[in-house]
This record gives structure tokens, C-alpha cells and sequence, in this order.
């Protein structure tokens, strides 16, 4: 089942204007219900702006002059669905914790359930449900205050405000940015749950070409508003041609493969993850191997 | 020479009635004039707290711990306005002058609209001449490669180069010491090999150079690490040192590299020193298999 379609949009900021900037060129993507989507590039790139229109905050023209997005079938310019596009897709911001505001966790959660005018008994349930998700235990964490909480919690329970709107698609621009590395692995387990058990397609925007290419099966590439690479990790890194091309970072093991290269021992450019690359040097060193 | 010294420092945060938050234990170490230092822990370890001790902007909270820099010690000096009162001849400024901190956040260090102006708004506040002035926010643009940006709003720079800017503006106060607090970590990964090279080259100057990350790429290019955990250290060392040890029980990460190497380990190869980068990694490699 498509999650998303996205037909020729284009995006143009301060349009008429000396500071007109064309944030994206003729966009056209589908992701299926159930992949893990991670969209690259660098600062300015329009990734940003490309997930905007996932959940109608940037909208294109009703007319469709600009390009159409659907969410599971529906243009997100139609007035009548809005309400259901905002549960649909949940979006995690960057740095989401500055954006805890309430004096207890509950009530921070149960703020975006509120405002879509569920009952109090679906509210309280949500918020359980959402808490227990996100491995921090209702009893506990309810009624502390977010700001006493350390960085790690803080950054789960603004996860936790998303998924008590039980999003189908869930969006998270650089979920893993200034978190110590203990915080990292506790979110990636996270994120890994939450695909697993309740929110089937998952799109991280990232600048890491590392978490990219180990927890992602599918890269898109943005460079000046257009997709310039959408594939597989090992699709799209293995082809250094095209990531050269295209200014990105390779992963920390294809820049391993590329500098064993250029000392003479050739591995497969398509290796990505450290698992794959000590498997195969340990292959060449038992004599397997066919290096020149 | 020891430039900066911890003598049994204490600090804590009181939460509410009675209720303390122990954030540093009985806390000795010194650093040398020059030195490249990475301090690195899990949030909560006592990283940041430190460095606010570092210039006085925290002061221990025992009576017996002692924080000293160049000599001074920052309990002893006179507080914001009440010159003269402890009677050493020396304020908290000059504690500040010395040690320069770039926190994490590249939007909120800056203070006036144009990068310029931002940079001379420590030396405006400290009293000084309109040449002296001019001449400090011209070399210290110059040292982060900001020049051409000087007559720009700063609210128009992305997040690296807002960074670039708050660096300046601490480079305008000639500091001896420079506390980099988490200042990569808002970074695209251009944003951050740039502020590893500025302060590298400033490290080259002769600017001791404190650098608190949770990259440990970052922290191996460092003279010394310093490990922190729950308030007090627990590893001391060079990189090699450090990395030789079981670091991930801290919480922490060990640098790709040397992670690799490891497994490598566990498939039979052998690596005559530990690996922390990735120079190191494809030399002891190559050594093993031609």
C-alpha cells in the first residue's frame, strides 16, 4: 500500500522576490507502507521542506499547479482531511525536547490527544500506551516534571507526546543529534519497537551517513531540491561515483574499503556495516580471498 | 606549567527542601598551559557543570574545594560591581577573560544583529579603545575565517557559521583558555570538521583548548582524555590509554576505528598498538594481509 505519493512538486520560498529560492524542483517519490526511508543531504537541501508536506504543513496549490502529495490516497490540500492527516503522520523535530512546555509528563503527552478532541477515558489511554512504548514507566514518570528529567527521557517522552496520535507514518528529523551515545542506542532501539509494533513506515531525516546506512533500507539523496540518488544503503553508497558527484559523506566502512583500495586490497564497494567488513578481511586473511 | 587546577572540588545543585544533586565528587586534577584536552562522560556525568567552574561562573560549593587558573583562585576574586572588596586586586572578569566558553546552541551566543557587532560586544564591555577594539574583532574574524561575513546579519548564517561567530566573539577577548561545550553537536558533519579544525589551529597558537563531545572521533584527536562519570573521573589518559580500556562501560562509544579493530581482534588479527583512527586502522591491516 502506498503511504506516500508524491507527483511533480515543486517548491519555491519568497517566490517574486530577491531572495526567491527553489527549495524543491519537480519532486516525484512513492514510499510503501512499511520501509524505512532515510532522506539525505546536505543543510539546505530541501529535506526539510520535502517532510513539511507529508503532514500539510507546507501544502502545494489546491489546483495542483505545483505538484500533489496523497497520505494513503488523500491530497493533503483537502480541507475535510486535515484533521486525520495530522494523526496520520507524526512529526518528531529536531531537538523535540525544547518543545516539552507542560508541568508533568501526562500532561505533555495527552496535549496533541487533547487538541483533537478525543475523550478523557481515550486520552488517559494514550497516554499510558504511549508512555509504556517508550519504555518509561506510567507509575514513575506521570506526574514528574519533563524539565527533571535527564536528556535521553526527555527526548522520549516528546516521542511519546507523537505517538499518542498513533501516527501510521512516523517522521523524525535527526532523531539521534546531541545525544550521548548511550542515549543513541536507546533511541535506535526505539525506533526500531516502534516500526515493529505500531507505526509501520518510519522516515528519519539525517545528516549521518552512518545511522543512515545501517538502520535505513531505503536512501533518497537530495542536492538542491531534486532526488539525485534513491536506492538501497548499498546501492546508493556503493556507487562512489555518484556520492562524489553528489557531495555527500560516504559511511565510516566505505571510507575503510576505499583507503584498503588504494593501498591494494580490493573489497566489494557495497560492503556498509563494520560486521560486513570484518567477515570479509577475515576471509582475504584465511586465504579465501582474490585480492590483487 | 599547570594552568588550571581542581582541588577538591565539590559541586552541587540544590532541587528543592534539603534535596542536593551531587554533580562533582571531591574532584583533583590540573591541566597544562597548551594542552589539547577532551572531557567526555554520559549526560549527567558532570561535563557541563565543570566547565562553568572553569571561569567562575560556578564556584565550588565546599568549603575547602578550590578552583585556580593562572593562579587565581575564583573564590577569591571580587564579584560583578564590588571592586575592591576581597582585596587580591582581581575580579571575576579576569578569571572570564582567560577562559572563553562556545556552548552548543549556535542560536542563542549571539547577541547583536551583525556578525561585527557580536564579535566587539565583550571588548565593548570591557572598557576598551575604539582601535583596540577594531583591532580585536579584525583578527579574531580573520582567525575563523569570517572576514568576508563581517557586515552580515547573524541571523542569516546557518547553524556552522553561527558557530564560527561565537568562537570570534571569545577569540576578541584574547583568552588563554577555550571550553568548547558540546559545540559540534548542532552540526552538519562540514560544521563540525570545521570547528575541529579552527580549534586545532588555535591549539597550534598556544590556546589550551577543552573540548567536551560526545564524538569519540573528536575526542581522539586530542592530547588527553579525561573520562567522567557520576560526578567524578574515572579514566585519565592519552587516547591510547583510554580507548585500551573497556570505555563503552562508561556509556560511552569507542571511535568506529577502533570498535573495527576489536572485531578484527576477535578474528585473529593482530594490531601491535591500540587503533584510534582510521589511518591507524587501514595501516595495521595492510600490515596483516600483504
Amino acid at each position: 500500500m502506498q503511504a506516500i505519493k508524491i507527483e511533480a512538486l515543486t517548491h519555491i520560498y519568497s517566490k517574486k522576490t530577491p531572495s526567491e529560492k527553489v527549495a524543491l524542483d519537480n519532486i516525484n517519490l512513492v514510499v510503501e507502507e512499511g520501509e524505512f526511508v532515510a532522506i539525505v543531504g546536505h543543510t539546505g537541501s530541501g529535506k526539510s521542506t520535502l517532510v513539511q508536506h507529508f503532514n500539510g504543513l507546507i501544502k502545494p496549490h489546491k489546483k495542483g499547479k505545483n505538484g500533489r502529495v496523497e497520505i494513503y490516497g488523500r491530497a493533503t490540500t483537502e480541507k475535510k482531511g486535515l484533521k486525520q492527516l495530522r494523526f496520520d503522520v507524526g512529526m518528531v523535530f529536531q531537538y523535540p525536547e525544547y518543545q516539552l512546555f507542560e508541568d508533568t509528563v501526562a500532561k505533555d503527552i495527552a496535549f496533541g490527544p487533547k487538541n483533537m478532541k478525543l475523550d478523557k477515558d481515550e486520552i488517559d489511554r494514550r497516554v499510558r500506551k504511549s508512555l509504556e512504548l517508550v519504555g518509561l514507566p506510567y507509575d514513575e514518570f506521570a506526574e514528574r516534571s519533563p524539565f527533571e528529567l535527564s536528556g535521553g527521557e526527555k527526548r522520549r517522552v516528546a516521542i511519546a507526546g507523537v505517538i499518542a496520535m498513533e501516527p501510521k507514518i512516523l517522521v523524525l528529523d535527526e532523531p539521534f543529534a546531541g545525544l550521548d551515545p548511550e542515549g543513541v542506542r536507546e533511541i535506535t532501539a526505539l525506533i526500531l519497537k516502534l516500526k515493529s509494533e505500531i507505526c509501520p513506515t518510519i522516515i528519519t531525516v539525517t545528516h549521518d551517513m552512518d545511522s543512515a546506512s545501517t538502520l535505513a533500507d531505503r536512501i533518497i539523496a537530495l542536492r538542491e531540491g531534486k532526488i539525485v540518488a534513491d536506492g538501497t544503503p548499498k546501492e546508493v553508497f556503493g556507487d562512489r561515483a555518484l556520492i562524489k558527484e553528489i557531495g555527500l559523506d560516504v559511511p565510516f566502512v566505505a571510507r575503510i574499503v576505499d583507503k584498503l583500495e588504494e593501498r591494494g586490497i580490493v573489497l566489494n564497494k557495497n560492503i556498509v556495516t563494520i560486521e560486513e567488513l570484518t567477515t570479509e578481511l577475515e576471509r582475504i586473511r584465511t586465504g579465501g580471498g582474490d585480492n590483487v | 606549567m599547570s594552568y588550571i587546577v581542581f582541588n577538591g572540588v565539590n559541586y552541587s545543585y540544590q532541587l528543592g527542601e534539603g534535596e542536593k544533586l551531587r554533580a562533582l565528587k571531591n574532584l583533583s586534577f590540573s591541566i597544562e598551559k597548551g594542552s589539547f584536552v577532551a572531557l567526555v562522560g554520559m549526560n549527567g556525568s558532570g561535563k557541563s557543570t565543570l566547565s562553568k567552574l572553569l571561569n567562575g561562573l560556578f564556584l565550588p560549593t565546599n568549603k575547602s574545594g578550590q578552583v585556580i587558573v593562572d593562579g587565581i583562585n575564583t573564590k577569591e576574586v571580587d564579584e560583578v560591581g564590588k571592586k575592591g572588596e576581597k582585596d587580591n586586586g582581581f575580579t571575576v572578569f579576569d578569571v572570564r577573560k582567560k577562559v572563553g566558553i562556545v556552548f552548543q546552541n549556535p542560536d542563542n551566543q549571539t547577541v547583536a544583529t551583525l556578525v561585527e557587532d557580536d564579535v566587539a560586544f565583550g571588548p565593548e564591555n570591557i572598557g576598551l579603545s575604539r582601535e583596540e577594539i577594531v583591532e580585536r574583532v579584525n583578527s579574531a574574524l580573520e582567525g575563523v575565517t569570517m572576514t568576508e561575513y563581517r557586515d552580515r546579519a547573524v541571523s542569516k548564517l546557518s547553524g556552522g557559521q553561527k558557530q564560527h561567530v561565537a568562537i570570534a566573539g571569545v577569540l576578541a577577548m584574547k583568552p588563554e583558555v577555550i571550553v568548547f561545550d558540546e559545540s559540534t553537536a548542532m552540526l552538519d558533519p562540514i560544521g563540525r570538521r570545521e570547528i575541529m579544525s579552527i580549534a586545532r589551529e588555535l591549539n597550534k597558537q598556544g590556546i589550551t583548548i577543552i573540548m567536551i563531545t560526545h564524538n569519540m572521533d573528536e575526542a581522539a584527536l586530542a592530547d588527553r582524555i579525561i573520562v567522567l562519570q557520576r560526578g567524578e573521573i574515572v579514566l585519565d589518559g592519552t587516547p591510547k590509554e583510554v580507548f585500551a580500556e573497556n570505555v563503552p562501560r562508561f556509556g560511552l562509544a569507542l571511535p568506529p576505528a577502533t570498535e573495527t579493530a576489536y572485531k578484527l581482534k576477535e578474528k585473529g588479527f593482530i594490531f601491535d598498538e591500540v587503533i584510534i583512527n582510521e589511518d591507524e586502522l587501514v595501516e595495521g591491516i595492510c600490515k596483516q594481509l600483504r
